[in-house]
Order: structure tokens, then sequence, then C-alpha cells
């Protein structure tokens, strides 16, 4: 996927989530924003490497992964990345299996995780959604 | 792992001071394979915002971090007092534990307990070890 490919597809799922929200549908907002922190990594991955596309070919088809944790450790900024509270939030619902504490996803989640989704995306891929 | 243990050791101390007691203070590791922790916490004193909350602990906590304990750290993790989960019975039970000396530390300074659950195998209690807090 080339970079510009990846910043569409971020978009295009981000207006998903902010619609997903508008209609109470909370915890498929929650998924879909986490695959937008997914995407942005990717792009940050591809930029970091100096890469035309993010390459899941061969020697590198362990990057062809949803883990958010090994992708942000590839990015270079690590650090300063998962010292942001965007992070710790969406950490949390990457982690939902084990730590949901909730019957079900509720408005202040979602609000709360497209928020920490802006953060990321603005400071991975510096767009503006 | 050491360092990483003392830092939030001493993180979390200067917090108490200024805002008041965790319920809850763990790190805890899904997978003793890749030793990766999340560090989970609960108190009284929590913002109800969130982001709030997360943007006042990931400052204070996190703050002279470097790339060897982010090596090993996953993320922050908060609970309300309110929270029920499982995973937070669990912890309330080995942080008692770990008040009344039940766990040795087998000389690393701090405790880790294989708690044989899914939710959480390994977990490091954070309250009242016998880990040395520099000043």
């Amino acid at each position: 996927m080339k970079p510009e490919e990846i910043l569409g597809n971020i978009r295009q799922k981000y207006s998903d989530a902010v619609l997903l929200k508008q209609h109470g549908r909370y915890a498929n907002l929650i998924y879909l924003s986490g695959y937008c922190v997914e995407l942005s990594l990717k792009y940050a991955i591809t930029n970091h490497m100096n890469w035309s596309r993010y390459k899941t070919e061969g020697k590198l088809k362990f990057l062809k992964v949803h883990d958010l944790e090994l992708l942000v450790s590839l990015t270079g900024r690590e650090v300063h990345i998962k010292k942001m509270s965007a992070w710790q939030e969406v950490n949390k619902w990457s982690e939902l299996k084990r730590y949901d504490d909730s019957d079900g996803s509720m408005l202040s989640d979602a609000e709360s995780m497209l928020l920490a989704v802006n953060k990321l995306v603005e400071e991975l891929c510096e767009i503006s959604l | 792992m050491r360092d990483l243990v003392i830092k939030i050791k001493k993180a979390l101390q200067s917090i108490e001071e200024e805002k008041g007691e965790f319920r809850i203070k763990c790190l805890v590791a899904k997978d003793p394979s890749d030793m990766l922790w999340d560090l989970i916490l609960s108190a009284e004193w929590f913002e109800d915002d969130l982001m709030k909350r997360l943007d006042y602990l990931s400052e204070r906590i996190l703050g002279d971090f470097d790339i060897d304990c982010m090596l090993h750290f996953s993320g922050i993790i908060t609970y309300t007092v309110k929270s029920s989960h499982p995973l937070l019975d669990m912890l309330r039970v080995v942080q008692e534990n770990n008040r009344i000396g039940k766990y040795s530390d087998l000389g690393q300074g701090y405790v880790i307990v294989d708690s044989h659950s899914e939710l959480a195998q390994l977990i490091i209690p954070l309250n009242n070890s016998e880990i040395l807090v520099p000043a």
C-alpha cells in the first residue's frame, strides 16, 4: 500500500467511525478506530524506512500484523508515541478482551477513542482528520 | 526491568503524596514470553474525564522513560473505583497477599506473582513491596 493510499484509507475509516458514533454503534466505532491507528503506524513505518509503499513481502511478511505494540516499535518514535495519553487510550482498547470493564461501549468511550485517534494520526501522519 | 519498576514506584509515590492513594497499582503481563507490562491503576481521586486522567498520569509516570523502559512497557490502563472486572478482583487479592508478606522477592527487589490466569499471567504488585525507592 502506498502512503497516499494509507492516508485515504485512514480518512475513510475515520469518517465511517464518526458516522457510527452518530448512530450509537460505539463498539464498532472503537474497532474501526483501532484500525485507523494501525494504518497510521504503518504509514509512519513506511516514512521511517523511506519506502515507497508499506511492504509485507518475502522476509518482511512479519509486517502483515495488527499488533500495535510491534508496529509502534518500528516507527523510530516508540518512546514519544507511547508517552502520549492517546496511546494509553488506544492500548486499552487493543486489550479489550482482557480488560474491558463495562457491559458495553458507551458514548464517553467512543468520544475518548475518537479524540485519541485524532491525536495519534496527527502525530504519526502529520495530517488533521 | 528493575529500572522500570523503580521508576514507576517512584512516580506513583510522588503522585500519592499529591493526590492520595491508589486502590490498585500493579504491573501485569499477559504473556511471559515477551514480558511486556501494562500498568493497572485505580484510585478514588481519578477524574471522570478519561483523557484528562491519562494526560496527567502519562506525564507524571512516563515522563522520564527511555527506550529500555519502553521495551518492557505496554501502557497505562485505568479503572474507576466503581469498575468491576475479574482482573480487578484478582489484583486486589494479590495486593493483599503482598501486603501481608505472603510472597518472597527472590532477591530482585520486587515480587512477580504467577497467577496462572488468562487475564494476566504475571503480576507485580506495587504496594508495600520490599524494593527501595531512591529519594
